[in-house]
């Protein structure tokens, strides 16, 4: 079989048990990876409406087909579980060396289950696997976590995928970093791992993925190595890294800022990707097989503040979310507070949505510095960013409640507390406010894992005219005629024009979670990978016949499962809304005054149900996994 | 007429600084696009007096239009 080792990797922690599930060709063409093998092992294997901290909740690292090829942009992997934070699907995707290493040492996908009576970690070296006592890395940060292991294996090389801090003590919103710079950060995967008593799995492999049609490959490889250069939104993305994208999000108003009130925060430019490149950028770094090397590393040393290159630099994510959402313009700030995400393994979107929460609950008395401790948690106050954070990680005071997140955390506030907690499914919303691309709030709303960002396009892209004159690379037209959409739809509609293109694109971005590819290369947005490109590869690694219409299937059965995953555990209609505040006019900025219609999103929530082929409470039905070749998934 | 035209991030790469453009009186946001070169086609937004603006928003003596481009994922 090309493309693939053929084999899972089973560890059961409560009886230290190792296996190996073979499984054949079937399988992987039906399901292909990441999202959707996540999907597959939860929704066949995990019980009813179990809590996520059950030592029956399993946690599963999945790769795909392009993993280990030289595919660019397919260094990421997927981690997933029944979600601590959200009580639903957890799915969450990461770049850097770990999935490939993984792919190297001869699995495709492990599926963790049980926990282990004593602090662990499991070593895989090719057909090796060990459960090592752990009781050494336990408590310690992510960072001295990898440099402990590589000195108790010998193993410079090792590739080591982990939780932090965070993850030990249960920390809802607890990530999974490969390395230290790539995160899985969304859903609480690392609260899960710890949970288990795992803190980290090493791997290490010397085999190679067989490719099927290796010319074709590498003229592939060669080709984008070169294209991607003439494109100039992702040569910006190599030099600012996606934090360069922040100085727009303020221009178009829809930054989070002082907690999703305002769209726009008075020298927002300190804390951007221009700044940084000018202030403490140390260099730009990349993942396994990837040319665009979008990463941050940074680094400072001062009296104040001392900041470790070890951990990169900010996302464009983490400074929306735990810099302007908390009213921060300080760069040495924003970096620390990433940083210290870094080193406790924290998700820097809910952990800065939580904290900005907590912020505006202060400012209107709902939390007084008797709870606090004696903090004083105002907005725009860095040092008190950094020490609730680290109170976070270790659940101390004040930080205790935060852990559970901001939607839990409301509820034992009360007093209204709940207005501000900006979540879906009790997941923090990323650092886009939705006010100014409609389509985004749809997929806030929907999303099987809570508020991402990651669900479908961003509206703006699509309200511009189709540019046949091949301004940018490659494609004569824009991506959407393919499925003949063929006129701009304004970004601030939810239309039926644009629940159509809302729903194709989100077969499409589903698709890229299924391949474990990054969005900077694949996405029609940045038009440098058709689809039928990304089939191709697909052909060529594995020697298969697969069309393009089913890819895009493929992309589709990840959200059918995803979301009967969901009804299996008791979320439903009710779970698909949005924050209130969303309805309300934004405060300043280029979006002042727009507010999303809640009729019109209501509207589209139903008539998306329609169109997925899901009943009036959300539910999938029996037609659509039959159509999809997955009724024996299928929960009456 | 004249306004002010400030690219933010990847549009002043793309384009460098622009600062005042000299157009008709009447002009809209389409028009500007034309007279710098620019279309429809380009993947930028606009806001005009920090108001987003569509292409046919009218423009007036100094205002000042920012072009800005899209972000997605991060």
């Amino acid at each position: 079989m090309y493309g693939w080792t053929g084999k899972i990797l089973r560890v059961d922690l409560s009886n230290r048990e190792v296996n190996v599930e073979n499984k054949d060709e079937s399988f992987y063409r039906s399901f292909v990876g990441g999202s959707n093998i996540i999907a597959y092992y939860l929704l066949n294997e995990l019980p009813a409406n179990i809590d996520a901290f059950d030592e029956d909740n399993l946690l599963v690292i999945a790769t795909s087909v392009y993993t280990g090829t030289i595919m660019p942009g397919s260094g990421r992997f997927s981690v997933g579980c029944k979600s601590p934070l959200t009580g639903g699907i957890a799915d969450s995707q990461a770049g850097g060396f770990w999935g490939p290493e993984l792919k190297f040492a001869g699995y495709d996908a492990i599926v963790i289950s049980g926990k282990a009576d004593n602090p662990c970690y499991i070593w895989i070296k090719d057909d090796r696997v060990e459960i090592r006592d752990g009781s050494n890395i336990w408590g310690k940060t992510t960072g001295d976590v990898e440099d402990i292991i590589r000195e108790e294996l010998y193993e410079p090389k090792c590739k080591i995928l982990q939780t932090g801090i965070a993850g030990e003590r249960l920390v809802r919103y607890a990530a999974v970093t490969d390395g230290l710079k790539h995160w899985c950060g969304r859903g609480g995967t690392g609260a899960v791992m710890g949970s288990k008593n795992l803190r980290a799995i090493v791997v290490q492999g010397t085999n190679r993925v067989p490719v099927y049609n290796s010319e074709k490959m590498n003229e592939f490889a060669k080709w984008f190595s070169n294209v991607h250069k003439e494109n100039d939104g992702i040569v910006f993305k190599s030099k600012y890294g996606t934090i360069g994208g922040l100085e727009s999000m303020d221009a178009q108003g829809l930054l989070p800022t002082y907690n999703f009130t305002k769209g726009s925060l008075e020298n927002a430019e300190s804390i951007g990707g221009i700044n940084l490149y000018d202030t403490l950028l140390v260099k730009s770094a990349g993942c396994y097989a990837c040319p665009i090397k979008c990463k941050r590393v940074v680094g400072y040393k001062g009296d104040d503040i001392e900041i470790e290159e070890k951990y990169g630099g900010p996302e464009y994510e983490s400074a929306g979310s735990l810099a302007s959402n908390c009213g921060i313009t300080s760069q040495k700030h924003s970096c620390k507070a990433n940083e210290l995400c870094a080193k406790y393994g924290l998700d820097s979107i809910s952990t800065g949505v939580t904290i900005s929460f907590a912020m505006e609950c202060f400012k209107r008395g709902l939390i007084t510095k008797e709870d606090t401790g004696g903090l004083e948690l105002s907005f725009s106050d860095g040092d008190v960013l950094l020490e609730t954070i680290r109170m976070i990680a270790y659940r101390e005071g004040i930080g205790d409640l935060l852990a559970e997140g901001s939607w839990r955390a409301a509820q034992k506030i009360g007093g209204g507390a709940e207005s501000f907690s900006m979540t879906t499914k009790k997941q923090e919303l990323p650092a886009h406010d939705p006010r100014g691309k409609w389509g985004v709030a749809l997929g806030y709303a929907i999303s099987p894992t809570g508020a991402d960002h990651l669900i479908s396009a961003h509206d703006p892209w699509f309200a511009i005219e189709p540019n046949t004159e091949k301004q940018y690379t490659n494609m004569d037209i824009l991506p959407m005629r393919y499925f003949g959409i063929f006129e701009p739809i304004p970004a601030m509609s939810l239309s039926s024009k644009k629940l159509r293109l809302f729903m194709y694109l989100q077969y499409l971005w589903s698709l890229y979670d299924v391949l474990d590819l990054c969005i900077f290369v694949g996405v029609p947005e940045y038009r440098m990978i058709s689809i039928e490109q990304l089939v191709d590869v697909v052909n060529y690694i594995t020697g298969w016949d697969m069309s393009t219409w089913e890819a895009i299937k493929i992309g589709e059965k990840a959200i059918q499962l995803s979301r009967m995953f969901n009804m299996k555990h008791g979320l439903s209609a009710k779970d698909d809304v949005l924050p209130n505040r969303l309805f309300e006019p934004l405060e300043n900025g280029a979006h002042k005054g727009h507010a999303i219609d809640r009729d019109a999103l209501n509207n589209a929530v139903h008539r998306y149900y329609e169109m997925m082929g899901w009943d009036q409470y959300g539910k999938p039905t029996k037609g659509k996994f039959i159509e999809l070749g997955i009724e024996d998934l299928y929960i009456e | 007429m004249k306004v002010k035209v400030i690219p933010i991030s990847h549009a002043k790469m793309v384009l460098g600084d622009l600062d005042t453009v000299e157009l008709p009186d009447n002009s809209s946001v389409e028009g500007l696009l034309t007279t710098i070169g620019l279309s429809k086609k380009s993947p930028f937004v606009y806001s005009v007096n920090n108001k987003i603006a569509s292409y046919d928003t009218i423009l007036l003596n100094g205002d000042i239009i920012h072009l800005i481009p899209i972000v997605s994922g991060g």
